[in-house]
């Protein structure tokens, strides 16, 4: 099955949030996802309302209990990306260290550009997120320092964070809509809400469902969908 | 072959269907009839409304079209029949207003039959080779703010930038303006002066610019981006396209729409044209240019030299001119630009005042009917969009119509209210329905009403005067954009509405106080008051709808809002977005509706943004309010280029005016409902404003104190009005009480009427002297003679034989008179040609009866005319007394009053000039009684020779009765007609006959009597002897006369001398002598016209003959004008009361104090059913006195009144047709053998050998027809037994004994048959029965049956179709024995006895006539076939109705193929039709 593979080349850019906002919308779309953090935060249980002490599974270790929040197993793979075995598997390109049965989510930080290498071969797509602003803007051409940007066709760009009271990211998104049409898929508008919601140890979900983020995200994962073929699913389906 | 085949079917289809059109429309109905059509007809048009097919639309607008015609063809034929100027005046008002209103109708319906639905094109090509197009925003004195939005959206119109450009025309040549097109971008064009206003703005700017197409917006029209694209493509798929209009749409409500706010999702004033009429116009390539949102082929107008400068209406004016070169126009139904409707009612009045100016300056300066280049269609669809704004006057006639009647009185429509009802439901009922699906949800049923009504007043001048001086008035600028700081009701606007509210409200209120008190004074019904009130209301409704607009409600908003669903993002100080969707936006601020699970309150609004796809724009805000999930901001101020982004996403997006959803629609009753709420809350608010007093000072008190003035302000001057008459009424109700009891007492009858008694004449042959007794009822007064008041006069004119001299004379009169007379001071008076005679003292001791004999001086009396006056002058006290005080009264006795007169024959020499005397004196009024003498018994011809000499004498004798007694063989003492052929002779009539002749001598029986001798040596001289002489009276010479060189008259068929000519009106002085039409006295007695006419007058559509009546009377104060009247009747029956003295009340006010004589003029109708063969009109002037009171009351002397001699009688325009049998007409006028006077076509079946009594009856028979014609009998054919060709080719007239039934073949339809000496009653076979339903007859069989068996001895008329020849007729006077035929025929001159004669068996049953119609019916005349089928529908009208919804039916189909196959013509860019 397919791996999404959320890594923006330049860090805070929501890269994590949206992974995990993305996660919970393939579950609730009747996906069934798995969420493998491969960062050393581990910051993106906060996004499904878990506490900061919340122990979550390794990726690997089949002795513990699954942890399901929000519909989406959440494993903590940073180990997992540092063990050589791993690596290893992920060097050949017909070999696949994940259940073939679920939607693998990755989510890599941004200086661990290796792995992200390796992990790109399996993935369908590489989501990298940016903010509507010069400093992402100028990171999109570390995305992959092998070829240029309008010819990947495994990636697609988030714009995140955008606030259009702010005439540059307004005019940034807007460059970045007319010059990567194709690579876009889509924009998701800064919320405050965002921010209350992992405050209060609680899912964007709950804490706001008409936040514009969320709905933002929504549009995100539909594009996400159709570029994947990945098809809505509906819960019974499985299988 | 076939093709032929079928074009002929086709055509015949055609032609039958047409001629079922012109029935439908044409053939009246009485007042059931009418009823029953009109339902039909309303319940097919519910029907058909519901169906929801192109098809049932079109069939509804048919046969709303057939019924609307219909009534206007009723109106027209049968309604404008005007009894007076006012009515006339004014019932012509609304005659035309009525005409203009179908006419519109009937150009509706072509023109909305099939709103083309066009659809966009795509442009071809490369966007870089896409037509080059200026846009021309043309301004005056319109703010910059308004201009700015404009400018912008048109800027932003999506087309390749290098392919068009945007400029403002400036008239107002304003820097900011100049400044503000640098500053954006955009083209300014100005010019040195304002000649021709907007056209000659436009006209200067297409000098300066060169693009192919030309687009207009008016300076607050702003574009969708997608205007363009949409609209240019056309102009390439259609070369000849000059120009293609988008609809006007608004996206601030009307004056209407903002006023009358109690009305959900009231569609815009502008739906209607912008929807299915535009549409329509495109259909027939008519579809006109509306001065904005429209783009132009600058070509076409290079040849029309621009825009049209000539009126104020440039732009349908230019539209014309582009037709009229061959330039084809188009409609895009697809709203694309929006603008400001106009703020208030003042300027929305103002706008409309120049469209309608403009309008009426085409129609009179360039009128589309005439002039070049235009098909018919777009002739009719331009002069319905200009004839429109013709809508004023017909408006305010409808809407004051009513009052005409309940204020005046007028009766402007000339028909019963019930009658109005049944032709105007139909019509108004399916216009209404087809009318409102039609116009589907663009316009509410009955609000086209209170648009118009709203405009009406103030269109008049503009439209009158223009009519008159089309090429004046100036152009003005409709102001759009202000603001209304408060509510308020601007009187000044409505103030021609209020006064018509107060107008009606006081004609209601009026007509309401007629009707209660008054009924009678005012002739005002109950029926025609419902019609009016019911009118007026209406009226009233649609006024107070229309001044309720006039209520303008507060607009301080700066900016219109506009109601739209746009996402957008509100942005708040904490950081949040929060996404919402906006209600209503303005260039101000917006209001937006967001997730109720999210309370803003205590949040600081910073921005919000509006995602425009590829861009956002993004506005600094200030929160307002937040209530119930919405939010209403106000943007800070917005740069440029936010201003233009704002209008791009509000206003610019292609869909921005797509309706979401279609409008309700909405039925009749539910707006009918909704206007009643309006005027309801709208008579509210005005009320509560006046209870409120000063409250609020401005607001609708003005309404409420106009109401007020105008509602009850004119009430204390009506009430003025009415309490005058009230008194006068009193008195008049008084004096006709006094007067109407003696007055139906007295009986007046006719003068001259048929004597019928055989007379108390006793010739007592006593020497040379003769005795003669005469009664008054033989001198032709037919009831006792009464006579009243202080002055009662009755004049008796009587006839003296010339050859006669009297000798002596006593008059016996037989009277009682009133005991309370005073003996000393009244008396009877006797005059003789004004000689007194003997006065008779009327003491109280005789008054109860008392027998005068006394002798007359003979010398008196004159040979001809003389008169016997018979005066009463009664007194009931010696002081003041009331002149016509009941008990001032005295009877004569007619029949036991009489002369006895003593005289003596004078010895005239016998003399053929003096024909017909001696044998009958025209002074005498005793029946005639002629022996006719035969040698032997008479054969045929010498029976048709005494049918000549017998019709002869009795159209001489008429009235006065006569009878013709057959003598065989011998001469009979006194004067008698002898029959003589060669080879017969008389003792003493040594004659030499020689060939045709007549001879009159002394009767060698008798030296007194004369004979007449009628001679010929064979059948035909003796024939045409006698019919010389019984049609050449008067030119005859001598003793003896050949007759040999003789012309007979040969009639044609209804020419009988006698009958009233149909073919001019004949006055009534042709009739009789104009003395006879004076009357004199306050009781001049009826005076009478005897006419007589063809009875078989077929009227049919009219009701029967006029009576053009004109008389003269006295006008004084003594005349009670509101109570004298002169009564018309016919034959007895009461036809019309005309009054004397207008009815009007206005007339109480113009009294005058002089004597005069006035004349009237009114029309009377003759109704058919009441005119016979013999008719006797009778005018009965009922003078009664104002001022009678006791002691003050002056019987005026010599009063005289007349009918004018030149009033007449018009017959004219009638048929001739009868349904038969008709025994009535045969005993009235011999018809039909009469239709020809000379019976040419008649032939008399007598029994093998005649009876005396059978010859007498036949020869009484003949006198009748002479009586009825005027001319003699001289073609008749006498037949005895079988004669096959006497039968066949003639109307059959048999006369004997019931052995005449013998003849089977004869008595094959007679309604009686004699089986074995049975009389029985023919039964007719159940088919017949069927067939008998039909006829107008009453079916009787069993009851004549039963009568006919228990007659002992039979004697009666029987009537039945010829069985040898269609439409002919047999009449059968039989009796059991024969010797009761003379009396039988001599019965019918006894008026009573006449007129129980009718259907097709009478039975005389010793006292009286029986009738019964037994038999089937037929037709006799000559009918035109179309009056005959059209006569037919007239009694179906069922099938009248269903005809019409077969027509409506039958043509749909056809017109729906048309009409789709000019659309598809007209979509393809095809030639046209």
């Amino acid at each position: 099955m397919p791996l999404l593979l959320f890594h923006s080349p330049k860090g805070g850019v929501g890269s994590t949030f949206l992974a995990a906002h993305c996660a919970m919308e393939l579950a609730a779309r009747g996906h069934e996802p798995i969420a493998i953090d491969f960062t050393y935060q581990g910051s993106l249980k906060l996004f499904f309302g878990l506490l900061p002490d919340q122990p979550i599974v390794r990726a690997g270790d089949d002795s513990e209990e699954e942890l399901v929040a929000a519909g989406v197993e959440l494993l903590d793979g940073y180990r997992l990306g540092r063990k050589a075995a791993f690596l290893k598997m992920l060097a050949d390109p017909d070999a696949s260290p994940f259940p073939s049965d679920k939607l693998i989510i990755a989510d890599v930080a941004a200086a661990d550009h290796a792995l992200k290498q390796a992990l790109l071969p399996h993935a369908v797509l590489q989501v990298c997120t940016i903010t509507p602003g010069p400093v992402a803007l100028a990171s999109l051409t570390k995305v992959d320092p092998a070829q240029p940007l309008a010819e990947l066709q495994k990636t697609l760009i988030v714009v995140n964070l955008l606030d259009d009271t702010r005439t540059l990211a307004r005019h940034s998104n807007i460059f970045l809509h007319s010059a990567f049409e194709r690579l876009l898929a889509g924009t998701v508008r800064q919320d405050e809400a965002v921010n209350e919601a992992v405050a209060k140890f609680e899912t964007l979900e709950r804490f706001r469902p008409t936040s514009a983020a969320l709905a933002d995200v929504r549009a995100v994962v539909t594009a996400l969908e159709e570029h994947c073929n990945l098809g809505p699913r509906k819960e019974g389906e499985e299988g | 072959m076939i093709r032929q085949l079928h074009l002929l079917r086709t055509a015949a289809t055609g032609v039958v269907i047409a001629l079922l059109c012109v029935l439908v429309i044409v053939v009246p109905l009485d007042l059931q009839s009418q009823w029953l059509f009109a339902g039909l007809t309303i319940v097919a048009g519910m029907l058909l409304a519901r169906r929801n097919t192109r098809q049932s639309l079109i069939a509804l607008g048919i046969l709303s079209l057939i019924v609307s015609s219909r009534y206007i063809f009723w109106r027209t034929t049968q309604t404008l029949d005007f009894q007076n100027v006012p009515a006339l005046i004014l019932g012509s008002g609304l005659y035309i207003a009525e005409l203009y209103a179908w006419l519109i109708l009937a150009l509706g319906l072509l023109q909305t039959a099939w709103p083309l639905e066009r659809p966009p094109v795509e442009i071809e090509g490369e966007p870089e080779t896409w037509p080059l197009v200026d846009v021309f925003i043309p301004t005056y004195n319109e703010s910059l703010a308004i201009v700015r939005g404009t400018v912008f959206a048109a800027m932003d119109m999506d087309y390749p930038e290098d392919r068009f450009r945007v400029y403002i025309l400036d008239d107002g040549r304003r820097p900011e303006f100049r400044e503000f097109a640098h500053e954006v971008g955009c083209g300014y064009l100005t010019r040195p002066d304002n000649t021709h206003a907007k056209a000659g703005n436009l006209n200067t700017a297409l000098g300066k610019t060169s693009g192919e197409l030309v687009t207009i917006f008016d300076c607050d029209h702003v574009p969708t981006r997608a205007f363009l694209q949409m609209t240019v493509g056309w102009f390439q798929k259609d070369q000849k396209l000059a120009l293609l209009q988008t609809p006007h749409h608004f996206y601030s409500p009307d004056p209407v729409q903002r006023n009358l706010d109690v009305i959900d999702e009231q569609p815009g004033e502008g739906d209607l044209f912008y929807g299915p009429i535009q549409k329509g116009n495109d259909l027939w390539n008519a579809a006109f240019f509306c001065g904005s949102c429209a783009v132009i082929r600058r070509q076409a107008l290079q040849q029309t030299n621009g825009f049209a400068g000539e009126t104020v209406t440039e732009d349908a004016h230019t539209a014309l001119k582009l037709q009229r070169m061959g330039w084809n126009t188009g409609y895009l139904g697809v709203r694309l630009a929006a603008g400001l409707a106009t703020e208030r009612l003042a300027l929305h009045v103002g706008q409309r005042i120049r469209w309608a100016r403009g309008m009426t300056q085409i129609l009179r300066i360039d009128n589309p009917l005439f002039g070049r280049g235009l098909r018919l269609p777009q002739r009719l669809s331009y002069l319905n969009a200009m004839l429109h704004f013709q809508f004023p006057l017909p408006r305010i006639v409808f809407l004051t119509s009513p009052l005409a009647f309940l204020l005046f009185g007028a009766n402007i429509i000339q028909a019963p209210a019930l009658m109005i009802f049944a032709y105007a439901l139909p019509h108004l009922y399916c216009s209404m329905v087809s009318g409102t699906r039609s116009h589907g949800h663009d316009r509410r049923p009955f609000w086209s009403e209170i648009y118009e009504t709203l405009l009406a007043f103030h269109l008049v001048k503009p439209t009158v005067l223009t009519w008159f001086s089309p090429r004046k008035g100036k152009f003005n600028v409709t102001d759009k954009g202000e603001q209304l700081e408060h509510s308020y009701f601007d009187a000044h606007i409505v103030k021609p509405h209020l006064i018509c509210i107060g107008l009606v409200l006081l004609g209601i209120t009026v007509g309401a106080i007629k009707l209660a008190f008054f009924p009678q004074f005012f002739g005002i019904q109950l029926d025609t008051f419902v019609l009016n009130t019911a009118w007026a209301t209406f009226s009233l409704l649609i006024l107070i709808a229309s001044v309720a607009v006039a209520n303008e409600s507060r607009q301080r908003r700066e900016h219109v809002r506009i109601p739209v669903d746009l996402p957008v993002t509100l942005h708040f100080s904490n950081g949040h977005i929060v996404d919402a969707r906006t209600k209503e936006v303005s260039m101000g601020g917006l209001s937006a509706r967001f997730d109720p699970s999210l309370d803003l309150t205590d949040w600081g609004l910073t921005h919000i943004s509006l995602s425009m796809g590829s861009e956002t724009l993004v506005v600094e805000a200030d929160a307002l309010r937040t209530r119930n999930q919405v939010i209403t901001l106000r943007f800070q101020a917005l740069n440029l280029l936010q201003e233009r982004q704002l209008i791009r996403a509000v206003m610019g997006r292609a869909d921005a005016w797509v309706p979401d959803k279609p409008l309700e629609r909405v039925t009749g009753l539910r707006s009918f409902i909704d206007i009643v709420r309006i005027c309801f809350l709208t008579v509210k608010r005005a009320f509560a404003a006046k209870r409120r007093g000063s409250a609020t000072p401005r607001v609708p008190k003005v309404a409420a104190v106009r109401l007020e003035t105008a509602a009850i302000a004119e009430i204390p001057g009506a009430r003025k009005r009415v309490q005058k008459p009230i008194k006068r009424l009193n008195k008049a109700a008084a004096l006709l009480g006094l007067l109407l009891v003696p007055a139906l007492l007295y009986a007046p009858s006719p003068a001259h009427a048929q004597n019928d008694a055989p007379a108390a004449a006793a010739k007592s042959a006593s020497g040379e002297r003769w005795r003669r007794e005469v009664t008054l009822r033989n001198l032709g007064v037919r009831s006792p003679v009464r006579l009243e008041g202080v002055r009662g006069e009755i004049g008796i004119p009587f006839g003296m034989r010339r050859d006669e001299v009297v000798t002596g004379a006593n008059l016996t009169l037989d009277l009682s008179w009133s005991p309370a007379l005073l003996g000393d001071v009244s008396q009877l008076v006797i005059l003789l040609n004004d000689e007194v005679i003997h006065t008779i003292r009327l003491t109280p001791e005789g008054a109860s009866g008392t027998t005068v004999t006394f002798p007359v001086d003979s010398p008196l009396f004159l040979p001809g005319d003389n008169r016997l006056n018979l005066r009463l002058l009664g007194h009931y006290s010696r002081g003041c007394e009331d002149p016509f005080h009941s008990s001032l009264w005295a009877n004569v006795s007619n029949l036991r009053s009489r002369f006895q007169l003593t005289f003596q024959k004078l010895p005239l020499g016998p003399d053929l000039a003096r024909l017909p005397r001696p044998f009958f004196d025209p002074d005498e009024s005793l029946p005639v009684r002629i022996p006719f003498v035969f040698a032997k018994r008479p054969d045929n011809s010498e029976l048709e020779a005494a049918a000549s000499m017998a019709s002869w004498l009795g159209s001489e004798a008429s009235y006065r009765g006569f009878d013709f007694q057959p003598v065989i063989g011998q001469l009979p003492k006194g004067n008698a007609i002898v029959f003589l052929k060669s080879g017969a002779s008389f003792a003493g009539l040594p004659l030499n006959i020689t060939g045709p002749s007549a001879q009159v001598m002394r009767n060698p029986a008798d030296s007194l009597g004369q004979i007449l001798v009628i001679m010929g040596r064979d059948d035909e001289e003796l024939r045409l002897a006698a019919a010389a002489i019984a049609s050449g009276r008067g030119v005859f010479q001598g003793e003896h006369v050949t007759l040999s060189s003789a012309q007979i008259p040969n009639y044609p068929a209804y020419g009988a001398p006698r009958w009233l000519r149909t073919d001019r009106p004949v006055k009534l002085g042709e009739l009789t002598q104009p003395t006879f039409l004076q009357g004199s006295g306050i009781r001049p007695g009826p005076l009478s016209v005897q006419f007589q006419a063809a009875p078989d007058l077929f009227f049919w559509p009219r009701q029967g003959g006029q009576l053009d009546l004109h008389y003269r009377y006295p006008v004084a104060k003594w005349l009670d004008k509101s109570a004298s009247r002169l009564d018309v009747s016919l034959n007895g029956e009461f036809q019309r009361t005309l009054p004397l003295g207008s009815a009007h009340w206005w007339n109480w006010f113009f009294d005058t104090p002089r004597a005069a004589s006035a004349d009237a003029s009114d029309s009377v109708l003759l109704p058919r059913y009441y005119l016979y063969g013999q008719n006797n009109l009778v005018f009965d002037y009922q003078m009664l006195l104002a001022d009678k009171q006791e002691c003050r009351g002056m019987v005026p002397q010599d009063v005289h009144t007349s009918i004018l001699p030149d009033s007449t009688i018009d017959l004219t325009g009638a048929y001739h047709a009868l349904q038969m049998p008709n025994l009535a007409t045969f005993a009235n006028g011999g018809y039909p053998f009469t239709i020809y006077p000379d019976l040419a076509q008649t032939a008399v079946l007598l029994g093998p050998d005649p009876s005396d009594d059978e010859i007498r009856a036949f020869l009484i028979l003949m006198g009748r027809f002479g009586d009825s014609t005027g001319a003699a009998a001289t073609r008749v054919n006498v037949v005895r037994g079988e004669d096959p060709q006497a039968f066949a080719n003639n109307d059959l007239i048999v006369i004997g004994d019931l052995g005449l039934m013998g003849n089977e073949a004869l008595f094959s339809n007679a309604p009686l048959a004699n089986r074995g000496g049975q009389l029985t009653v023919t039964q007719r076979s159940p088919i017949a029965r069927m067939f008998h339903a039909v006829s107008p007859f009453a079916s009787d069989e069993r009851s004549a049956a039963e009568f006919t068996t228990g007659v002992r001895k039979f004697q009666g008329i029987l009537e039945f179709e010829s069985p040898f020849e269609q439409g002919r007729t047999v009449v059968a006077v039989l009796a059991d024995r024969p010797g009761d035929l003379p009396a039988l025929v001599q019965s019918m001159a006894n008026l009573r006895v006449n007129a129980q004669i009718q259907g097709d068996l009478a039975v005389f049953d010793g006292s009286g006539i029986r009738s019964f119609a037994v038999g089937p019916g037929y037709w006799v005349g000559s009918l035109p076939l179309w009056i005959r089928v059209a006569h037919w529908f007239s009694t179906h009208p069922l099938l009248l109705a269903a005809a019409a919804i077969l027509v409506a039916l039958f043509v749909s189909g056809p017109a729906y193929l048309l009409l789709k196959r000019q659309a598809e013509r007209r979509l393809n860019s095809e030639s046209e039709l």
